[in-house]
């Protein structure tokens, strides 16, 4: 295999990654969360605790949080990263003309798995550049040891970025996956693969336990531990943590054991790799592939000789024209003076009809499900497991609010259309609100019937959160996968893990309604439609 | 229009602009593309304004937008709709009543050659039929100025001089303005030649003034294919059609590039290569 030619394919692809808006804001954002996860000295919420309590910020501590923070958690948005480089290929047309070259397909796919793995290097390695500046800034320790630091990430960080890299490609290569559903599908994946993996990394935490027992005195190691993200003290289950006391954790004793785990994990991922390439069409089809029913159609269509029909009917009238007559002067009908500036709810259905086109017949029986099921179900498993599901199936179709037409390079198109701000994006913000509301009516009959108008309330809220948030993020991540990460990320934490600071949906059962969540959820549905605004400004701009 | 400190896509650019069809000439990176952009209200000048009827398009872009077609350079397609549902799609955008929108779709398609096509979905769709189908949505509205840039891509010969009469016809009564490389579609239409390079005017007249520029400066003669390449260097080659006896040129000159050369009538192409011809090929 021609190494030259894999490195010049993983190259192309990684300067044309590493060099967009959206590895920026990602990395931004995970030195946030990363800053986040080490809370400062004082803060209000904790994230790690051994029974109450946490190593000191050095560079054994701060290395290895970070680190399991990134396999755990950010393998998710990690995949959302690097997919989508043989989807661009497909669409550009660059794999076109990849393909007319004698590039073997192996060394595509290749190319392209390195290219992902040096895109999650490139930001593990800032990742740990900035986790060194933490430790100074904590400024807890400040004896750098450089290899407390790294070796965390090397063990467990890498092994686990070149799966993610794999799955990436991997779901690139199969058509099916290449969209929103490959989204859904890799978070199922993470669930049952990547987060018990990164969990994996337990043996981490295993070592943080041993070290609380070896220094504190009379400390068993054997309580239990856990990751949380709460506030004021009280953790996922209603434990009172009470502040926090520090030990000095030495760092890992690293074992075979604990190195051949990942080791197997970088073999799963070269098999994984070996599946695409064999799964690979070398780019013989074309971008847009049309569904079972048209093909059906158009074969029909082709072998009954309507297809000749067709064409004789439209170019027998362009036959005639004679390329070099006078031009002849071609007349439409004039339209009614004034008759611009129609309704309001012409527009609505319009945005309603592109929403739900192409939606498989499925998604729709599904939808009735949740919306019979919510009405006939017990009321605690309507609102501990219907609603949540019932406002998670239709997050492809929210995830294209406010991005729909940069994704199709529709902007010049619609944004120059009258009134885009104050008539169009009403328009998909209400179609949202709608798909929200048909969704989970089954849940809120039985809310109203019940007279739990706290209840109802919370509801109403969240309905109105979900189409705010998806347009927010649509309109300033000009990409649908920003809102399927975030919103399956926090939905995840959120209504299904229990965690409060994430549940935005906030009914669980014999649970009183939090009147304050309610209103927190308003105000920043409020704030999310100003930044959904403001984000349509700018796209109609420029 | 300036991209950064230095580099300018549009510079010192004035121009006022009635009905008819004004046809947009200049080579690859004139500015073209940016100057449709700005009068579209997609993009906004970063120095100066545009005006429409009086109104900034800057300040209130809604008022040009109620009465403007445009048809990009580059558009996208929805892929899942048909060609009636994206046209519904953009007419209800653009504010047409559901019925009259019907009658107005039904009439385009037919004018276009798509009526047969139209519940097909677009991703079946060739590079054309996208092509008529992003002129019909343009027509939609029965804009006041249509903005159409190269909007002969991927036409075929006889759908482009259709496409020449329809905006013939349109332009009794509205500004259509027209950018293409292609010279020969906009010969015979436009009333009005704006010629652009590197972001500035270079020419804006009528056709028949454009052309007077150049009158009596196209010559015609046979060359030896030989001498081909010592010939354009030296002087400006409209065209050269190689033939057994030699090489047939056209050239523009402002004196008899040689003894055998007889004088032509020019084309709007021999005017347009004579107004963009950069310094270093003398046309003396």
């Amino acid at each position: 295999m021609n190494s030259s030619i894999l490195y010049h394919i993983a190259k192309a692809d990684f300067l044309e990654r590493v060099r967009s808006r959206r590895f920026l804001v990602t990395l931004g954002l995970m030195i946030v969360v990363a800053y986040l996860f080490l809370p400062p000295l004082g803060a209000s919420y904790i994230t790690i605790d051994l029974d109450g309590y946490r190593g000191i910020y050095n560079s054994a501590w701060i290395g290895a949080s970070v680190s399991l923070m990134i396999a755990i958690y950010m393998s998710f948005a990690f995949f959302f990263v690097v997919r989508g480089n043989l989807t661009r290929d497909y669409e550009t047309g660059v794999g076109q003309i990849v393909a007319a070259t004698q590039v073997k397909r192996r060394q595509l796919i290749l190319g392209k798995w390195f290219s992902n793995v040096a895109v999650l290097f490139a930001m593990a390695a800032i990742l740990v550049i900035s986790a060194g500046a933490l430790q100074f800034i904590r400024a807890e320790d400040t004896n750098l040891q450089i290899w407390q630091l790294v070796a965390p990430f090397l063990v467990i960080v890498l092994p686990t970025m070149t799966l993610v890299a794999a799955f990436a490609v991997l779901f690139e290569v199969i058509p099916a996956l290449r969209g929103g559903l490959g989204n859904i599908v890799f978070f199922v994946v993470w669930i049952i693969v990547l987060f018990p993996l990164g969990q994996g990394g337990s043996f981490i935490i295993d070592g943080m336990q041993d070290g609380v027992s070896e220094s504190v005195a009379g400390h068993s190691g054997s309580s239990s531990c856990c990751l949380i993200f709460e506030s004021n003290a009280v953790d996922v289950l209603g434990r009172e943590l009470g502040t926090q006391k520090t030990f000095t954790w030495g760092g890992m004793a690293w074992t075979n054991e604990n190195i051949l785990i990942h080791v197997a994990t970088v073999v799963f991922a070269l098999g994984i790799i070996t599946l695409a390439g064999f799964r690979f069409d070398r780019f013989s089809r074309t971008g847009y592939s049309a569904g079972r029913i048209t093909r059906l159609m158009r074969w029909i269509s082709r072998n009954s000789g309507l297809d000749r029909l067709k064409q004789r009917a439209t170019f027998a009238e362009t036959d005639d024209t004679d390329v070099n007559s006078e031009p002849s002067l071609t007349h439409l009908t004039p339209l009614k003076t004034g008759s611009l500036g129609g309704r309001f709810g012409t527009l609505f259905t319009a945005e309603l009809k592109l929403a739900l086109k192409g939606l498989p017949i499925w998604w729709y029986a599904g939808a009735i499900g949740f919306i019979v099921f919510g009405a006939l179900a017990g009321d605690d498993v309507g609102r501990e497991w219907v609603l949540p599901f019932a406002w998670i199936w239709p997050v492809l179709v929210w995830s294209k609010m406010g991005v729909r037409e940069s994704e199709n390079h529709m902007e010049a198109l619609v944004l120059t259309a009258p009134r885009p701000l104050s008539r169009q994006l009403p328009a998909i913000f209400l179609t949202g609100l709608l798909i929200a509301v048909i969704l989970g009516s089954g849940v809120l009959a039985r809310l109203v019937i019940a007279g739990d108008m706290s209840a109802v309330a919370s509801w109403v809220a969240t309905a109105t959160f979900i189409p705010a948030a998806a347009i927010a993020l649509g309109t300033w991540g000009q990409s649908a996968r920003l809102f399927q990460m975030v919103y399956l990320s926090v939905w995840y934490a959120g209504p299904m893990q229990g965690v409060g600071l994430f549940d935005f949906i906030g009914l669980k059962p014999d649970i009183p309604v939090d009147t304050n969540r309610v209103l927190t959820v308003v105000g920043v549905t409020a704030v999310l439609i100003v930044i959904g605004i403001a984000g349509r400004a700018r796209q109609i701009r420029y | 229009m300036s991209y950064g400190d230095d580099s300018w896509a549009l510079k010192n650019y004035s121009l006022e602009l009635d009905t008819g069809v004004v046809g947009l000439l200049g080579p690859n990176g004139a500015g073209k593309s940016t100057l449709m952009r700005i009068l579209a209200t997609v993009s906004q000048p970063t120095e100066g304004s545009v005006l429409w009827n009086g109104d900034d398009i800057s300040e209130s872009p809604d008022s040009l937008r109620a009465t403007l077609g445009y048809l990009p350079q580059d558009f996208g397609i929805y892929p899942n709709l048909s060609a009636i549902e994206f046209l519904e799609y953009l007419a209800a955008l653009k504010g047409l009543p559901k019925q009259e929108a019907g009658q107005r779709i039904n009439e385009l398609l037919d004018l276009l050659g798509l009526a047969a096509n139209k519940k097909q979905p677009l991703s079946s769709f060739s590079g054309g039929m996208r092509q008529r189908v992003g002129i019909a949505q343009a027509l939609l509205n029965d804009p006041k100025i249509l903005i159409v840039d190269e909007p002969t891509v991927g036409l075929d010969p006889s759908q482009r001089a259709r496409f020449r009469d329809l905006i013939s016809g349109l332009s009794e009564d509205r500004l259509v303005i027209l950018s293409t490389h292609i010279v020969s579609d906009i010969e015979a239409i436009a009333t009005r030649i704006v010629i652009m390079e590197s972001g500035r005017l270079i020419t804006d007249d009528s056709p028949e003034g454009v052309l007077q520029d150049v009158e009596g400066k196209v010559w015609s003669y046979v060359a030896p294919s030989s001498e081909l390449g010592e010939i354009s260097a030296r002087t400006l080659v409209s065209s050269a059609i190689r033939r057994p006896d030699g090489v047939h040129l056209r050239v523009v000159a402002s004196e008899m590039p040689d003894q055998s050369a007889e004088q032509v009538l020019p084309n709007l192409e021999d005017a347009y290569l004579f107004h963009t011809s950069n310094s270093s090929v003398s046309v003396g």
